[in-house]
């Protein structure tokens, strides 16, 4: 079997192993709802500060269930999957235990000793790459998201921006914009991997069409 | 030992035609999937994906239920614990075989 037909069926496995992670149209809304809290709570906001907190938590209630909505498209256009139980196991395990403690303690680091580099920006760079391992690979465009949050690092050095809540306004604007962009590509890659469906009975290449476009 | 030429007769040809592997990899991968997304994966026609479907449960690789979400009458798809062990031993073969034929040279025959 050709080496280009393998890594298709590879592909297959991973998609369909993580096809929650590719429908990248679910994360725009969430995406512009943290823009919408990093532009809120910039110096130059005309949002009185009392109003911060209710408006982050209207714009992300809308965008969760906007995002639930999208998820039903998905249903209806590509399909459904159900996951073999406990097969994320792992994956939520170092999530839980070893990610998500991580950001939480570089984002208080962050805030608390005002350190002239970012901390938060490499430790959402490994977590980033980490997810996108972690959910099928692909989708190159999370490689060149990781490398700004790395650089996103030096902007109090650099002067960008100033050490403390300055910098994690960039950093919640650069992660509303990951998640808007990157949840555009991850559709347009999901639609290359997913051909149209051709309805007329004339036989195709299976594995060709699930990978041909790779 | 024998060439690797000779180890492809020996591969499954229910499970190794392109588009049922295809299906099999995908549902090797998951409890269930349905027909839509069957079709979108592999690009087939429904008369064809239909057709492959109808063969691997045949074979007692597949289940295939269906059932109605709403008023929208839907296929579901399921691997049964013969065709997981199916898909798996299939792979294995494949994985012996590429390596073969990386090792072989025609003085080893």
């Amino acid at each position: 079997m050709p080496i280009r037909e393998t890594a298709a069926l590879d592909r297959i496995n991973a998609i369909t192993a993580n096809f929650f992670f590719w429908q990248g149209l679910r994360w725009i809304p969430l995406g512009a709802a943290l823009l919408v809290a990093a532009w809120s709570s910039s110096q130059s906001s005309p949002v009185p500060e009392s109003w911060r907190s209710t408006l982050f938590i209207a714009t992300m209630t809308v965008a969760l269930a906007v995002s639930a909505m999208i998820g039903r498209w998905y249903g209806r256009s590509f399909g459904r999957v159900r996951g073999i139980p406990g097969q994320h196991a792992r994956r939520t395990r170092t999530k839980w235990l070893v990610v998500y403690p991580a950001l939480l303690v570089a984002l208080l680091v962050d805030v608390i000793v005002k350190p002239p580099v970012l901390v938060s920006g490499i430790t959402f760079a490994a977590a980033i790459e980490a997810y996108r391992r972690s959910t099928g690979g692909g989708r190159h465009h999370y490689i060149i998201v990781s490398i700004a949050f790395a650089a996103l690092t030096f902007a109090p050095t650099l002067g960008l921006a100033t050490p403390g809540a300055g910098a994690l306004n960039l950093l919640i604007t650069l992660l509303g914009a990951s998640y808007t962009i990157g949840g555009l590509l991850d559709h347009r890659e999901l639609k290359r991997v997913f051909p149209d469906v051709d309805d007329t009975d004339t036989p195709r290449g299976a594995v060709a069409g699930a990978g041909g476009a790779r | 030992m024998s060439a690797p030429f000779e180890r492809l007769a020996e591969l499954d040809r229910l499970v190794h035609e392109p588009a049922r592997l295809a299906i099999m990899t995908a549902l090797s991968a998951c409890e269930r999937a349905d027909f839509l997304y069957l079709q979108r994966l592999t690009g087939l026609s429904r008369g064809n994906l239909s057709s492959h479907l109808s063969k691997l449960e045949a074979a007692g690789l597949i289940a295939i239920e269906k059932e109605f979400v709403g008023k929208i009458p839907t296929t579901r798809v399921e691997p049964t614990r013969d065709g997981r062990a199916a898909i798996a031993r299939h792979w294995k073969q494949l994985e012996k075989l590429r390596q073969a034929t990386l090792e072989w040279t025609p003085d080893a025959t």
